[in-house]
């Protein structure tokens, strides 16, 4: 995905960009000068329908120079929910860096219809790999659990040099058994056999 | 006797307060799918704390409810008919102070259509306007 972004003077207020629907950001890392930049909303609006935070998503600068960069940081005012600041890292290639990588639950496990609840521990996975191997998001198919049944981080599939930083016996997402179990009503007992007289046995 | 306040407070009586501004902190969904958020200021008792997390383990049947406000500020009244002064009231009751942007509740195991409805029922038991929100997540997340 690529975006377009124009550097931005530091002397412009930000709330003045922000009525011009500009969203302001920043792109820095450890090899790399910062740069101030803006953004359009209506194009960062289009690029978040399709990404995740561990996308890499490339930046034009000026119709110039392009970085490869991650969403590290995503500012959103609290009640209306527009974008304030962005914060775009650009990772050194080459260099393992630690990720949060997004899970997603694909079909509908069996055991729901049997009253299970479907449980999704981590929503997110923290990774360790080379920027270039960092999976957008992690896939799990979900359509074979029963009640009872747990995904484990284990048993997910990594490419090689992602290394999860989550024990291996972590749960991901589990399919919990309903809270209260209803017991099926027993038949009438013909013969019921007389029960004991509470207290114990009687004193001699 | 409130259903909720803290176990032990250093002093007994506080200050008013005023409430101005944003929350600037517990204002994103943080544990569940789905957040109650304030949209004005206001103090929020114990008792509507309770009523709202009742109806919320009702309406979610199975689903988990997070309860984000604590109600650790006293406020007094004097008793009726007495006469103006002789030290502060007694302590009342609890109170939460929400700001404008603060989830006060969050829910999970529920769809959007269910969460709509969860809120239009909840948002009566509280005094303020409120606003339903979601678990921000990227579009590539859902």
């Amino acid at each position: 995905m690529l975006v377009k972004a124009m550097r931005r003077p530091l002397n412009v207020n930000p709330n003045a960009l922000r009525r011009q629907g500009q969203v302001p950001a920043v792109l820095y890392g450890a090899h790399v000068e910062p740069v101030h930049v803006t953004i359009s909303e209506k194009d960062l609006l289009n690029l978040f329908d399709h990404v995740t935070r561990s996308t890499m998503v490339e930046v034009q600068v000026d119709r110039g120079e392009v970085y490869r960069v991650f969403v590290k940081e995503i500012q959103v005012d609290p009640i209306t929910e527009r974008f304030l600041h962005l914060d775009l890292y650009v990772p050194e290639p080459g260099r393992s860096l630690v990720m949060q990588v997004p899970v997603k639950l694909t079909g509908t496990p069996r055991g729901l219809k049997d009253g299970g609840v479907l449980e999704h521990v981590h929503a997110y996975i923290p990774v360790e790999a080379p920027p270039e191997k960092i999976p957008p998001f992690v896939a799990i198919d979900m359509s074979n659990l029963g009640v009872g049944d747990s995904i484990l981080v284990k048993d997910l599939a990594w490419e090689e040099g992602v290394r999860p930083l989550l024990p291996p016996d972590n749960v991901v997402a589990t399919v919990l058994a309903p809270r209260a179990v209803v017991a099926a009503p027993e038949a009438a007992p013909a013969e019921a056999a007389p029960t004991p007289p509470e207290g114990g046995e009687p004193a001699a | 006797m409130p259903l909720l306040f803290p176990k032990r407070t250093k002093y007994r009586k506080q200050h008013r307060g005023r409430m101005k501004g944003r929350a600037t902190r517990g204002h994103e969904v943080a544990f569940g799918d789905f957040g109650i958020q304030a949209l004005s200021p206001a103090w929020i008792t114990s008792e509507q704390i309770e009523a709202v997390r009742t109806a919320l383990a009702r309406a979610t049947h199975r689903g988990k409810v997070w309860v984000r406000i604590f109600p650790d500020k006293p406020y007094t009244k004097k008793a009726a008919e007495s006469r103006m002064g002789k030290g502060k009231g007694n302590v009342e009751d609890w109170v939460a102070v929400v700001k404008p942007g603060r989830i006060m509740f969050e829910f999970a195991g529920v769809s959007e259509d269910e969460a709509k409805e969860i809120h239009r029922r909840v948002a009566g038991k509280l005094p303020i306007p409120t606003q339903l929100r979601a678990r921000f997540q990227l579009g590539g997340e859902r």
